[in-house]
């Protein structure tokens, strides 16, 4: 009887403290019993004398010189109610954006931002805000999620919040595209998504399906082209265009755009030439000097010009792969087989734990080896650990034909070993091969996805359902059709070059340009020697460094280049969260002055106004264009959880107590023995 | 003439089939280690033999073990081994097991609960989560709405999803309640390789916990949507819930087993 009672206090002992476990765990964030949802916004329900709508315009102008863009958005926060109020903001920016300035004015009054340590400009807001002192902060939430917080705005206050970013502008099929995103849609967060663990930003209130905020916004593009324009055009937008040059114009939205602020503003320009085009940008700071080299393709190909294609196909058969994601990259192996020529050769490499080899040098993609590969692939079954490194190994050493392009397509749902390596011999290797990667299944490993597609310069693919095969593989195949030029060298002569980016140089794809940034020493001189191989020729040109000079136009080149260094160092965070990459993001931002995840911008006006009482008000964002009323749950969040069901340790330890107590209750007892009571 | 006889030993025959699927447990291993499943099947595999050592080994039997069983096992193994998936296999395999450890210990051809034991330490749980895990949802968001209704909040059921007052409560991926299906269904076996049941009793005794374990999981659905749209206040986390029914799950199946299945086989 004792022993039972004993049992019991221990499963007693368990149950309470597997709860407490459950409050006290901090899993992937320090709240993560509550899915972090959106809500409604309803006027009737604010306070009364509290301005519920602070933001009152947003005005944002865009000057594009050659290939740069510098954005100033300006932010116009009032209140007109009778009570001091913080404004929070939520609003979205460019992925390829690089924010790196900001100005708060207050009346005749401006605050140059400055930037600091994320937790340590939090801190300074707070205790600005406490004091009473009008202040401003900037944060990163996502790459592509800003959060601007502005204290003690007084009843009567106008504050403007300038932004400065400034985005380097590539062209895909010769066309260059700006975007400027508007409106943040409703997101939900739960404990699942290890990359961003605090999300309570996506607790923000919504307007109704169509309703407007009445917020001002105003849009002009002004483009210095540098070359002569060959037309000009928006997606999204109706808009005037004033050309003042061949190589300049000016864009405005038109009058009767309503609701600008519920879609992205998406304007695309063409310009004109045949051949391949090699642009420079230099920039000469007090301390360091930057420079930017563009080669673009032309925008005619000529088909004797293209080097030959060789495909190798990597595909994961591990364990995580059984089932439906080994299905589908079946089925897409199947389309992207379709777009293969006899010209073309390819290979196969499977890889689970160990590495298969279809064969030991590629093939023809002949009907008769495109069926010996099928049936070399339906063989064999998802099973075991995967070793993508491994298996681009092999696929690296496979012996290279000349004057073949080589392109491995990596097929995974992501769930590998030794990522951060994965990404250190893409890059190493870019000049050997190409590297692009397909994301397979309903939870795919985005980080690992995204960050081979960094590494490889190229763009990710995912496919989270059978019917987005066909589409997917046909989009990967026009892109990566058609090889401009391989083998890719450029040697600096003459020109004290360092922290290159990216050290090594893929093939130049018809869709998309080569992008060099780098940092030099000294006078630009020397040369400049790119090399590769268009098909069966050698192909050289050279550029003069001193052919091109500083100018002041191109002050943005220390931003842009941090971003590309940002952009590196966090795909290797974002694997292993170590403290090194932390604080080498945390350097990178403040050495350049650039927003990033660790880093925010802080501008305070030292006089203090009030006694530091307000409300905090969020601003309401529109749904976005096309996004209905359920995208936004109710008061306290519409998902019942996305929370998983207790851990596993927890229901066996349950289960096992449980076992014991009752077979030991139902034992039969021992003859003589007494009954205690 | 002594090497035939070793042949015949139970020990021998049981090592040769058991190295025989070798490509199985190679995989087994590998799964555990991959991430992609929970890794706790082990610990089935350790109860069996525990239950086998404690319960049975008085009676273990020393003497001859007719091997046609395993030759046709493992005859089948080699035909399919191209065409099935490794999980399939390793179902055969610890079928084939199941066989073994039932004519040593309990002098049956195939106990019930022992190879219950065996089928669940394989790394099952994501394959019942892919395959399984809409379709539960599906029922418990049906029984889920019909509670709701019985308790006066009007909810409607659409897929997974339910309806209520304009607003959309989802029973996500996760609610399926798989985890809790094979901790229950792990009581289960270890109550039938315990007593001895019979494939018909453990047929029956597998339904019951089935249903009751289903019963629980929409149970623990319709707290958890109390306390998200905040209707009721539930002082517990959404943890401490899942925690909570699966104690008195458990309970109740250990009832079940103890005050009738036993009683009536």
């Amino acid at each position: 009887m004792k022993r039972v009672t004993g049992y019991f206090l221990a499963g007693l002992l368990l149950f309470f403290g597997g709860i407490k476990t459950a409050h006290a765990e901090p899993a992937a964030c320090d709240d993560c019993d509550k899915v972090a949802a959106p809500f409604f916004f309803v006027k009737s329900q604010q306070a009364d004398g509290v301005e519920s709508l602070p933001l009152k315009a947003t005005r944002v102008n865009v000057a594009v010189a050659g290939v740069i863009a510098r954005v100033q958005l300006q932010q116009e926060y009032q209140n007109t109610g009778s009570t001091p109020i913080e404004a929070i903001y939520v609003f979205p920016g460019s992925t390829r954006a690089s924010v790196h300035g900001m100005k708060m004015t207050i009346g005749e009054r401006v605050r140059i931002a400055r930037i600091k340590e994320k937790e340590q400009a939090r801190q300074e807001y707070n205790e600005a805000k406490q004091q009473g002192k009008t202040a401003s902060l900037l944060e990163q939430e996502r790459p592509n999620v800003f959060k601007m917080n502005v204290a003690n705005i007084l009843p009567g206050d106008t504050i403007l919040v300038d932004l400065e970013y400034s985005e380097l502008l590539v062209p895909t099929d010769g066309e260059y595209m700006f975007m400027f995103p508007t409106v943040v849609g409703p997101r939900y967060a739960g404990s699942e998504d290890a990359a961003y663990p605090k999300e309570g930003w996506v607790e923000n209130p919504y307007l109704y399906e169509g309703e407007q905020t009445n917020s001002e916004f105003t849009f002009s593009l002004a483009l210095k082209a540098g070359m002569p324009i060959q037309h000009i055009a928006s997606s999204s937008h109706a808009i005037d265009v004033m050309y003042k040059g061949k190589n300049e114009a000016l864009i405005d939205l038109q009058q009767e755009n309503q609701g600008a602020d519920t879609k992205d503003i998406v304007i695309k320009y063409r310009l004109q030439g045949n051949d391949i085009e090699t642009g420079m940008l230099l920039y000469e700071s007090e301390e360091e000097n930057f420079f930017v080299m563009m080669m673009e393709p032309p925008a005619r190909h000529i088909p004797a010009q293209m080097p030959g294609r060789e495909y190798i196909f990597t595909v994961d058969i591990s364990g995580s792969m059984f089932g439906f994601p080994l299905e589908v990259s079946k089925h897409l192996m199947k389309e992207l087989f379709t777009h293969l020529t006899p010209e073309d050769t390819f290979n196969l490499v499977l890889f689970e734990g160990g590495t298969s080899l279809f064969s030991e040098t590629s093939v023809p993609a002949t009907a008769e080896n495109l069926e010996r590969a099928f049936a070399f692939f339906y063989e064999k079954q998802g099973g075991g650990g995967t070793e993508l490194l491994s298996a681009l190994r092999r696929a690296y050493s496979i012996p290279r034909q000349e004057h073949m392009s080589r392109t491995v397509v990596v097929i995974t749902d992501g769930y590998i070993s030794a990522e951060a390596q994965v990404f250190d011999f893409i890059r190493t290797n870019l000049n050997r091969m190409n590297v692009f990667a397909f994301g397979i299944g309903s939870s795919v490993n985005r980080h690992l996805i995204e960050g081979i597609a960094h590494s490889g310069k190229g763009e990710p693919f995912v496919i989270t359902d059978a019917y987005q095969v066909e589409q997917t593989a046909r989009r990967f195949g026009e892109y990566i059709s058609m090889p401009l030029l391989s083998s890719i060298e450029v040697a600096f002569q003459g020109f004290d070059v360092y922290d290159v980016e990216p050290q090594v140089l893929p093939d130049l794809m018809a869709a998309r340009p080569l992008i060099l940034t780098g940092k030099y020493r000294g006078t630009p001189g020397g040369t400049i020697t790119v090399t590769g191989e268009r098909g069966p020729e050698l192909f050289e040109r050279q550029i003069r460094p001193a052919d091109h000079s500083h100018d002041p136009v191109n002050a943005a080149l220390p931003f842009l280049w941090a971003r590309e260094r940002l952009v590196q160092v966090q795909d290797y965070f974002r694997l292993d969260r170590s403290e090194q990459r932390r604080q080498e993001i945390t350097h990178l931002g403040l050495k350049y002055n650039v927003l990033t995840e660790f880093t925010s911008f802080i501008a305070v006006d030292e006089i203090v106004r009030s006694d530091g009482k307000q409300e905090t008000v969020k601003q309401p964002l529109p749904l976005p264009e096309g996004v209905s009323n359920l995208a936004v749950g109710g008061a306290s969040g519409s998902l019942v959880p996305g929370v998983p069901e207790p851990s596993l340790v927890i229901l066996l330890l349950s289960a096992l107590l449980s076992l014991a107590v009752w077979l030991k209750i139902a034992a039969p007892k021992r003859a003589g023995e007494k009954c205690e009571r | 003439m002594r090497a035939l006889k070793l042949l015949e030993r139970p020990s021998v025959i049981g090592l040769a089939f058991f190295f025989s699927f070798w490509p199985v447990w190679s995989w087994y291993v590998a799964r555990l280690q991959d991430g992609a499943d929970e890794p706790f099947g082990p610990v089935a595999l350790i109860l069996c033999l525990l239950i086998l050592f404690f319960r049975y080994r008085a009676t273990a039997l020393a003497g001859e073990l007719p091997p046609v069983p395993l030759i046709a096992i493992l005859f089948l193994y080699l035909l399919t081994a191209g065409i099935l998936p490794f999980l399939l296999k390793a179902i055969l395999a610890a079928t084939g097991i199941a066989y073994l450890l039932s004519r040593i210990f309990v002098q049956k051809n195939m106990q019930a609960g022992i190879c219950m034991l065996l089928i669940l330490s394989l790394p099952v749980i994501a394959s019942l989560q892919f395959y399984g895990g809409y379709p539960i949802r599906l029922i418990t968001s049906e029984a889920v709405a019909v509670l709701l209704r019985l308790s006066g909040t009007f909810a409607q059921a659409e897929g997974t999803v339910l309806k209520w007052a304009g607003e959309l409560v989802a029973i996500d991926a996760p609610c399926a309640g798989i985890k809790m299906l094979w901790s229950g269904m792990l009581i289960n076996a270890i109550f039938s390789a315990w007593w001895n049941y019979s494939w018909r009793l453990a047929l029956v005794a597998s339904l019951c916990s089935s249903f009751l374990i289903f019963l629980a999981n929409v149970f623990r659905s319709y707290v958890l949507f109390y306390r998200e749209t905040g209707l009721v206040s539930v002082p517990l986390s959404h943890e401490g819930v899942g925690i909570l029914v699966f104690f008195l799950l458990a309970q109740l199946l250990c009832c079940v087993h103890i005050l009738w299945l036993r009683k009536i086989r």
